[in-house]
């Protein structure tokens, strides 16, 4: 029962923080600008654990389910973490690829994720290890 | 031909309106902070859309509001070395400058990003990365990348560029280069063509020698750092001698023949400090100004003296050290440095 907790945790947490972080990069990135992003990100970042805790009230624990609420969890967390990075990234540098001949994926791929790289890595970790902790807990708690 | 003619406004209230053709060699852009330089350059590589005009290079058209043209900058051919040199901090010189070069094939790249290293003077310091390097491998980096990719116009923006890497950047580089600096030094041994920009817009814009020996107007003066800009009136014109008679109030000057004046015309006279020559107060002769001294400021090859009336002199630290003790101070115009504005 025990190793099936850890395994389902480490998959879920795993799951969930890997879409998350794909998924939150991309979106950060394509908010860098917008204005208003930054507020609905905070926003969804309190929604998710009562819609999660919702859920799990009324349904039986299932993988997939767990890392879609994780998913919902770790995703504004991770984009909000992107967006203020990727705001940051100095505006020369940037420019500095693209008249040396990059196209925009290039600059994102070689340039402004590389860049932003750590401060993503640890907010990833944070997902994870946050995610673990909820799972691991809703878990053992939920064992008859 | 390449040509811009570009107008922006931004929304700190800078209005960009420029209007020239680009010529060959090196063009100084000169003018003081938040003149528009570096708008300027940032708009010709597409960094920023204009908000109307049209930007002609080598005939191709790289921007035309009313056609809708846009190319992106990666399209447009261009060099640019940023005024923070804007290296890719997670990356070696080497990566930096073939970053520039990936278009090419590989063994070519190769090559070229090897003449390259070896051009600048790269090759010990190709592994390092820009936070490792020193600021001269830095800079030489930024202008290896900018010209890898054999740009049809370099831009070089406020950057850290002395004389003998323009040279050995234009051992290189026949291709046309604008360089917005404010350093007039190097424009007048360097540049070909020199404009003058203010609050956006063209003051002036003509060969190097001769918008820095003859500035056209008081705006241009200012914006050259001449100091003494003074009010006269026009008393006498003497075309036979080709000389005038100019009445600054507290003193009179003969100076240059003036074309398209009359007498009493009200000019204004710009005099470079380093033109007029300081005497002690015994000197006696034509177009001396007794006066009395204001302030010192020594500087690291001249003295700058200041003078009653506005009146400022550059003269050398060995003659100051000779007249230092005088009591009495006479300045002396010589006819041909007065420039009527």
């Amino acid at each position: 029962m025990t190793y099936s907790v850890v395994i389902d945790t480490l998959r879920v947490a795993a799951g969930a923080t890997g879409v998350s972080l794909i998924a939150g990069i991309w979106l950060g990135h394509a908010l860098k600008n917008k204005k208003a992003a930054g507020a609905v990100l905070s926003v969804l970042l309190i929604l998710p654990p009562t819609i999660v805790a919702s859920y799990f009230l009324f349904h039986r624990f299932a993988v997939g389910a767990a890392i879609a609420a994780g998913i919902l969890s770790g995703l504004p967390f991770v984009a909000r973490a992107a967006r203020l990075e990727f705001q940051r990234l100095d505006r020369q540098t940037l420019n500095a690829a693209r008249i040396s001949g990059a196209s925009e994926w290039r600059v994102f791929w070689r340039i402004a994720l590389p860049l932003a790289g750590r401060p993503l890595a640890a907010a990833a970790a944070i997902v994870f290890a946050r995610l673990g902790t909820e799972c691991a807990l809703t878990l053992w708690i939920a064992q008859p | 031909m390449t040509h811009v003619r570009i107008a922006k406004k931004t929304a700190t209230g800078l209005s960009l309106d420029v209007d020239f053709p680009v010529g060959p060699g090196v063009t100084g852009i000169v003018g003081p902070a938040g003149a528009g330089k570096s708008l300027l350059l940032e708009t010709m590589a597409g960094f920023v859309t204009p908000d109307s005009g049209r930007f002609l290079l080598e005939d191709a058209i790289l921007f035309d509001a009313a056609a809708r043209v846009n190319a992106p900058s990666r399209r447009r051919g261009i060099g640019y070395i940023f005024p923070s040199l804007a290296l890719f901090p997670h990356m070696t010189l080497e990566r930096n400058v073939a970053f520039a070069a990936h278009d090419w094939p590989r063994l070519e790249r190769h090559r070229r990003v090897t003449e390259m290293l070896d051009r600048f003077d790269l090759t010990a310091a190709a592994a390092l990365r820009p936070g490792e390097a020193r600021a001269a491998e830095r800079l030489h980096c930024a202008v290896a990348r900018a010209l890898i990719g054999e740009p049809k116009l370099l831009l070089i923006d406020d950057a850290a560029i002395d004389e003998p890497l323009l040279a050995l950047i234009r051992e290189k580089f026949s291709n046309p280069i604008l360089m917005a600096t404010a350093d007039l030094d190097l424009c007048s041994a360097a540049a070909d063509e020199l404009i003058l920009l203010d609050a956006g817009r063209m003051v002036e814009r003509g060969t190097a020698r001769s918008v820095l020996d003859s500035p056209e107007s008081v705006e241009a003066a200012r914006l050259l750092g001449i100091p003494n800009l003074f009010q006269a009136t026009i008393a006498a014109l003497d075309p036979a001698r080709k000389s005038s008679r100019l009445d600054f109030g507290a003193f009179a000057l003969n100076g240059p023949h003036i074309p398209g004046h009359f007498r009493g015309d009200r000019v204004t006279v710009a005099v470079r400090p380093c033109d007029l020559r300081v005497h002690d107060g015994k000197a006696s002769g034509e177009n001396l100004v007794a006066s009395l001294l204001r302030r010192v400021s020594e500087r690291v090859r001249y003295v700058r003296i200041e003078f009653d009336g506005g009146i400022f002199a550059e003269i050398g630290r060995d003659e100051y050290a000779r007249l230092k003790d005088n009591q009495e101070w006479k300045i002396e115009f010589p006819p041909e440095s007065l420039r009527v504005l």
